[in-house]
């Protein structure tokens, strides 16, 4: 692997640490599969790029967008908590609606971003290379993001929402609003996942309307694999895994496409994919057994 | 230092000098696509085709790095960025998105993209003649003029046109603005049916059957993906069907004038040779595949039109360069 694909991976996976971390909220704190970050991350790429090129600027455009995604959240909390729809029913058919929005927005299926000024351009004139320049900033922004959410979960809201999500029932007997827990978590993972779509997408150099496949399998093996590599139960230690596991999984992905090395070729790259995230998935399992066997 | 470490040195020496002297030989180029479809596979065997015609015998004299983003932005991304660090001699991206990726990546390593069909709107380039910088490439833009005089020709009294087309596709985007902008002119109107994903073409068909006196598809990897089902619906209903590339035809459309996708790919490989040559891409103008010589021909499949229940003129047969 050359250093350009190191970057690469961390670059590429500090973007998507972004929705790793607003998945670890709902998928491990609020125990709710949200697959509506499906629509939100192009959500953001579409709301940021055609306000870029409308003479927004770049930091504006970023910030409008990532509140474009707590509104598709919103979305999504809606539906299930008052059309009392299926969660994972819910996010679909949010993302699904997206999808139509983002064309709309866009008025066509793609818009280039290449020689515009982008929140990365300030760095450039920094003196740092162009292609390390989203790493420095990505990063910062990643560090940010998870020292927020971890301030935030130890405050009184926080900790409703960890109470919310481990046992609904006992929280709402103690008083606390689930509903209203569901509503602020997929508000701010949706908000973070348009976030990472609108600093990709200035990254990659266009917005597209399918840029949201296969975002949720990433985010999960993130999730997923980052905590089953990092086990915790400290939340720091925890979003950190979630952050790590991004990178890891980007890392794993360079070395899967760097071909010939074991007779992997281009279209394996998916099955690869799918196998990081079983393994990631058994480790856990596997853990638990053999903690078992030593205790016997 | 001892006679054999010495000798030893100088056979390392001039080992390496010999593998240096080989390296210079072989050309390496990548070539990244974003999705498998069988049109854009077709262009890469057409590029394979042409470059071997040009004289590259891959594991000879050319190494070649093939990579599908199969759908999926991020590991898009992440191939450019390997690319990159392997530092080939050129890069061919194939599609728009790929393209993007790999022009915001890097403004040293030459690209030559191919399958676009927007240069300008999608920001690759910023002017078509000597676009400067170290990308130049071919549009896919169709001939789309052309296309519907032969389907007046063939249907006559055509007042309205169905379109069946996947909007998220910025290829199959830009066709239909441009239907859209000659339809009133060329004296029909248009009924358009958006098929969201490969699962959704057939139903799209269906929704035009009864309202159009015929359907044109554009140059839509989604729609041709599930081809075959479009077909069945378009012969169920008698509606005949139109398209913007041969290989449609040979798999049931009634007719079309335009160009070949492996042809495209060879065209390609042209570009590609004098960017190993040693020509820039920035001086290279922006080719367009309908503009290119003796690269649009008509095809006709006389079958699919008996079945969808049209008449073909005689005098069309004889202009046609293929009839399946």
């Amino acid at each position: 692997m050359s250093l350009y694909a190191f970057t690469g991976a961390i670059e590429t996976g500090l973007a998507f640490a972004l929705v790793a971390l607003g998945a670890y909220l709902t998928f491990k704190v609020l125990d709710f599969p949200d697959l509506t970050v499906e629509g939100s991350f192009p959500l953001g790429a579409s709301v940021a790029a055609k306000l870029m090129v409308s003479g927004v600027d770049p930091w504006t455009a970023t910030l409008i967008a990532t509140f474009a995604g707590c509104l598709a959240g919103f979305a999504t909390a809606f539906l299930n908590l008052k059309l009392r729809i299926l969660h994972i029913l819910a996010g679909i058919l949010t993302a699904i609606a997206l999808y139509s929005v983002n064309l709309r927005i866009m008025d066509r299926p793609n818009i280039g971003l290449i020689n515009m000024t982008t929140v990365y351009t300030p760095i450039e004139r920094l003196g740092v290379p162009s292609l390390y320049a989203p790493v420095v900033l990505l990063a910062i922004i990643v560090v940010i993001a998870k020292i927020l959410i971890d301030l935030f979960l130890g405050t009184g809201v926080g900790l409703a929402m960890r109470a919310a999500g481990a046992n609904p029932r006992m929280a709402q007997a103690n008083g606390i609003r689930v509903g209203r827990m569901i509503v602020i978590g997929l508000g701010i993972a949706n908000g973070l996942t348009a976030m990472s779509g609108a600093l990709f997408a200035q990254m990659l150099g266009a917005a597209d309307v399918s840029m949201g496949i296969g975002v949720i399998v990433v985010a999960l093996a993130a999730v997923i694999g980052g905590t089953a590599l990092m086990p915790s139960r400290l939340v720091p230690m925890l979003t950190l895994a979630c952050v790590l596991g991004s990178i890891l999984y980007r890392i794993a992905l360079a070395l899967a496409l760097s071909t010939g090395a074991i007779g992997l070729t281009a279209s394996d790259v998916n099955v690869v994919t799918a196998v990081l995230v079983a393994i990631a998935l058994w480790l856990p399992v596997r853990r638990s057994a053999f903690v078992k066997r030593l205790g016997r | 230092m001892s006679k054999t470490s010495s000798l030893l040195t100088g056979a390392a020496f001039g080992l390496t000098l010999a593998v240096a002297a080989h390296a210079a030989d072989v050309k390496n180029i990548a070539i990244i696509t974003m999705n498998d479809t069988p049109q854009l596979l077709e262009v890469k065997e057409g590029l394979m085709a042409g470059l071997a015609a040009h004289g590259y015998a891959e594991g000879k004299n050319l190494n070649v790095n093939f990579k599908s983003a199969q759908g999926n932005f991020g590991t898009a991304q992440q191939i450019v960025r390997q690319f990159i660090g392997e530092n080939p001699d050129v890069i061919v991206t194939i599609t728009t998105p790929t393209s993007q990726a790999a022009i915001a990546a890097t403004k040293d390593i030459p690209i030559i993209f191919t399958t676009v069909t927007d240069p300008l709107k999608s920001k690759l380039v910023t002017q078509e003649k000597h676009p400067g910088g170290n990308a130049s490439g071919i549009s896919d833009l169709v001939p789309t003029e052309l296309q519907l005089n032969i389907v007046k020709e063939i249907v006559p009294n055509l007042k309205t046109l169905g379109l069946v087309y996947d909007p998220s596709l910025d290829n199959a985007r830009s066709t239909v603005e441009s239907i859209k902008a000659i339809a009133p002119k060329m004296g029909f109107a248009i009924v358009e049916s958006p098929a969201m994903g490969i699962n959704n073409v057939p139903s799209a068909g269906q929704a035009l059957v009864g309202k159009v006196d015929a359907i044109f598809v554009p140059n839509d990897t989604t729609v041709y993906g599930a081809f075959e089902s479009l077909v069945k619906v378009a012969q169920d209903g008698k509606v005949p069907i139109f398209t913007a590339e041969r290989r449609s035809v040979q798999r049931g459309a009634v007719a079309t004038v335009g160009f070949d996708f492996k042809d495209m790919g060879k065209r390609t490989a042209d570009m590609v040779d004098k960017v190993l040559k040693g020509t820039k891409p920035g001086d290279m103008d922006i080719q367009y595949m309908k503009d290119l010589p003796n690269s649009l021909a008509l095809y006709i499949n006389k079958d699919s039109a008996e079945k969808m229940g049209v008449k073909l003129p005689p005098d069309l047969l004889k202009r046609a360069a293929q009839v399946f």
